[in-house]
């Protein structure tokens, strides 16, 4: 197979794909959830019929100031969510006291963070993901420093480190885009989801790299785009497996957890970031170097 | 390494997966166990019937997050002070019969609660208190008391407007009691006892080695005088609307005083109560953070996380089958072993099991198969060139080793920045992540080529197309 070829239709994909992405998160920005604004999440389950959402919402009317925002799930639960808020304790008496139907107590649950902590959990969350990254980029440089010509550690180092920001970059922007339109929330789960993604797509890159690396060493006599194809050939379907088998535990995760909204993102963004990442390694990183060697050879 | 070392070796694996598989559900061998033990009049042994440590997420119960105003504790005794209140908590929560409560202090000032079982955020935060603040206070000045007790009778019978007016009007208000240092942070605790003749209660305190001292010169100034005891602003107990105040008769040092005269047993027990809930040394407020799980909701989401679990792993068997026939097939035997390693290592810990962990381990049971696969890629590779199937798999490992360890080290690097920077629930997911990473990476540089060595050298090594 022949990994080149189309190199130049996969680099405008990448190139569009960051681009709407890029649009998304700055015309909508990020929806963050109640781990980083504070706020309540509640969830129901009715024992018996769940009455409509209409029907909920109007017996909560005189809790109105709070801005619930009344989400069914699954078929017999309801999540409400309080945005920025301090909610005392007996308010949430007052609301589940409101609420019509037939309610499970002992299946209900409720989770309230401060304001105050969500604003330090952004911070703290702001320095990991930067001592994630630079963590990958150390690694990465001291992993490629003794490569041999024609393109220098430091271009590995970048070509990854480009990988490294499509690889977050178009998450980000979906999780702006369904946001935005669809409410879902940025939470911790999300997060680290993203920087699971991180060290697992960079491990794709390091190993094409490696067979690279390999292969220049044992083959001085090919064109360095030959070099870089045939290392894609012989790393392709471990790439592909390694991928596939993470996806695989990620599909029943999903099923099961559809209710659980921590995990359910968590698996969604995972499995998006898994995907993107193999299709980074694969497609991008590598033909990068070659683009690269070319146009400076010109 | 010789057919019987290979032999011994795999023998050693199974047996290790054995006990572990046993340690983890002991139920059905502890049954059968019981039967030949009864039979055979034997006594074999038993293994421990101990349950998973789940945590709050999975079998439900109330999780509350506390910050302590420490602006008034000087910056070397906050960690005592924070350890302090620990103690407290754990005490009240004691009283409340809650099993298995998980009380940690972290960052500087931050109390997380949890309370298993627990079905009510409401009564909790009340179990933990309000803050109550124990002060106490002596004697103002004869003067100053005098003065308050002047202006008392002067206002006395006047409407509130009409008191208003008169100067120095809020002078009436005042306490006769003025607050001294000694608070309820230098009491260690309270306690009840009887007297040997009469059996009248006796309420003793205990104060801490600085408190003493503050006792003491306190009592020094105040022979003869009362000393208030003051919970939240307001007399420790209500006494027919007087300040619950008993005489000093002496000086006291050592820091062990008792207060006699209290008749009532029941209020007296009320008072100790009531001091020990004051020796709360800093002020709490409200949960900043707070989380409360039905029980069934825990219930189901356990049920689901184990059935994902199952899933998961039974598709990667089917994977690793069609793709890699027999080898894949010896790679799910060393898959199961990985799982009840992992599962085994989680009971002896014991780690705590929370949702975001049971993702961790799902998650790493795709990521453990990783290392098989570079393994069989390149034994695929040496097969190709016409090598023999046992130098295949020796050169395979050797040589997909240098990715495993790199590919690996990069996602521990990131499991290991978020378990030292995170929250509870990343900690949770990246502990379970490290932990299924290093045993993986065991499992298939170990038992996944024990596995291979073993089989290739019987009849199965020389059928081709079973492998790949």
């Amino acid at each position: 197979m022949n990994f080149l070829k189309y190199s130049k239709l996969f680099f405008s994909v990448a190139l569009l794909s960051v681009g709407i992405s890029l649009y998304f998160l700055f015309s909508f920005g990020l929806n963050l959830g109640i781990d980083f604004e504070g706020g309540s999440l509640i969830n129901i389950v009715y024992t018996g019929e769940r009455p409509s959402v209409d029907e909920i919402k109007e017996s909560l009317s005189s809790v109105n100031e709070l801005g619930l925002q009344v989400q069914p799930l699954g078929e017999n639960e309801i999540s409400l969510k309080i945005r920025e808020k301090d909610v005392s304790n007996e308010v949430f008496s007052e609301i589940l006291s409101l609420l019509p139907g037939e309610i499970d107590e002992k299946g209900t649950s409720i989770e309230t963070i401060s304001p105050l902590i969500g604003k330090e959990l952004k911070d703290k969350t702001l320095v990991v993901v930067f001592t994630a990254l630079l963590a990958m980029l150390a690694y990465i440089a001291l992993a490629f420093k003794s490569v041999p010509k024609p393109i220098s550690s430091f271009q590995y180092g970048f070509s990854s480190t480009l990988m490294l920001f499509h690889d977050i970059v178009i998450p980000l922007g979906f999780l702006a885009f369904v946001g935005h339109y669809y409410g879902v929330q940025v939470n911790i789960p999300v997060v680290t989801a993203l920087l699971a993604i991180v060290g697992y797509s960079i491990n794709n890159n390091i190993v094409i790299f490696d067979r690279i690396r390999e292969n220049l060493k044992k083959d001085s006599k090919s064109s360095y785009g030959e070099v870089v194809n045939r290392s894609l050939n012989e790393t392709f379907v471990r790439c592909l497996n390694t991928s596939l088998t993470v996806l695989i535990v990620l599909v029943p995760l999903y099923y099961f957890f559809v209710n659980e909204e921590s995990l359910k993102y968590f698996t969604l963004i995972m499995g998006i970031g898994i995907l993107i990442g193999f299709f980074s390694s694969v497609f991008l990183a590598s033909p990068l170097l070659v683009a690269w060697n070319n146009y400076r050879k010109k | 390494m010789s057919n019987k070392k290979i032999s011994i070796y795999v023998v050693l694996v199974l047996f290790l997966a054995a006990i572990a598989g046993l340690f983890c559900y002991p139920d059905s061998y502890n049954k059968r166990i019981d039967g030949i033990n009864e039979k055979y009049n034997l006594n074999i042994w038993h293994f421990p019937e101990t349950d998973f440590k789940l945590g709050l997420d999975l079998k439900g119960g109330v999780h509350l997050e506390y910050e302590a105003d420490l602006s008034q504790i000087e910056e070397g005794e906050r960690e005592e002070v924070m350890e302090g209140l620990r103690d407290v908590i754990e005490r009240r929560i004691n009283i409340f019969g809650v099993t298995e409560p998980v009380i940690q202090v972290y960052g500087s000032d931050r109390i997380a609660v949890d309370l298993p079982g627990v079905e009510s955020i409401d009564s909790a935060i009340e179990w933990i208190g309000k803050t109550p603040l124990l002060e106490f206070a002596e004697e103002r000045s004869e003067e100053e008391i005098k003065k308050i007790n002047d202006k008392r009778e002067e206002l006395q019978g006047l409407s509130i407007e009409e008191i208003q007016k008169v100067e120095e009007w809020y002078l009436a208000f005042e306490s006769p009691y003025q607050k001294t240092e000694l608070t309820g942070r230098y009491l260690d605790k309270a306690s009840l006892t009887f007297n040997n003749t009469t059996y009248a209660p006796i309420i003793e305190l205990k104060f801490d080695e600085e408190g003493s001292k503050l006792f003491e010169e306190i009592t020094e100034r105040n022979i003869g005088k009362t000393l208030a005891i003051y919970l939240d602003g307001e007399s420790i107990i209500d006494i027919g609307g007087g300040i619950y105040a008993p005489r000093v008769d002496e000086k006291i040092s050592g820091g062990t005083a008792v207060i006699t005269g209290q008749t009532d047993i029941d209020v007296a027990k009320l008072i100790v109560q009531r001091l020990n809930q004051g020796s709360l040394p800093v002020p709490l407020g409200e949960p900043i953070a707070q989380k409360m799980v039905g029980p069934t909701l825990g219930a189901i989401s356990l049920n689901n996380a184990v059935v994902a679990g199952i899933y998961g792993l039974i598709g990667i068997i089917i994977f690793l089958i069609i793709f890699y026939r027999l080898p894949g097939l010896l790679a799910s035997f060393a898959l199961i072993i990985y799982c009840l390693l992992l599962l085994g290592l989680i009971k002896i810990v014991p780690v705590t099991l929370t949702l975001a962990g049971i993702g961790g381990i799902i998650l790493s049971v795709g990521m453990a198969v990783d290392a098989n696969i570079l393994i069989f890629s390149r034994m695929k590779e040496e097969l190709a060139q016409k090598k023999d199937i046992l130098t295949s798999i020796e050169e395979g490992c050797t040589r997909a080793w240098s990715s495993i360890r790199d590919g690996n080290f990069t996602t521990l690097i990131v499991a290991f920045i978020l378990y030292f920077l995170g929250t509870s629930f990343i900690k949770a997911f990246a502990f379970a992540l490290i932990l299924g990473i290093l045993i993986s990476i065991f499992s298939a540089m170990v038992i996944s080529k024990l596995f291979l060595q073993f089989v290739a050298r019987s009849k199965l090594g020389k059928i081709k197309w079973l492998w790949f």
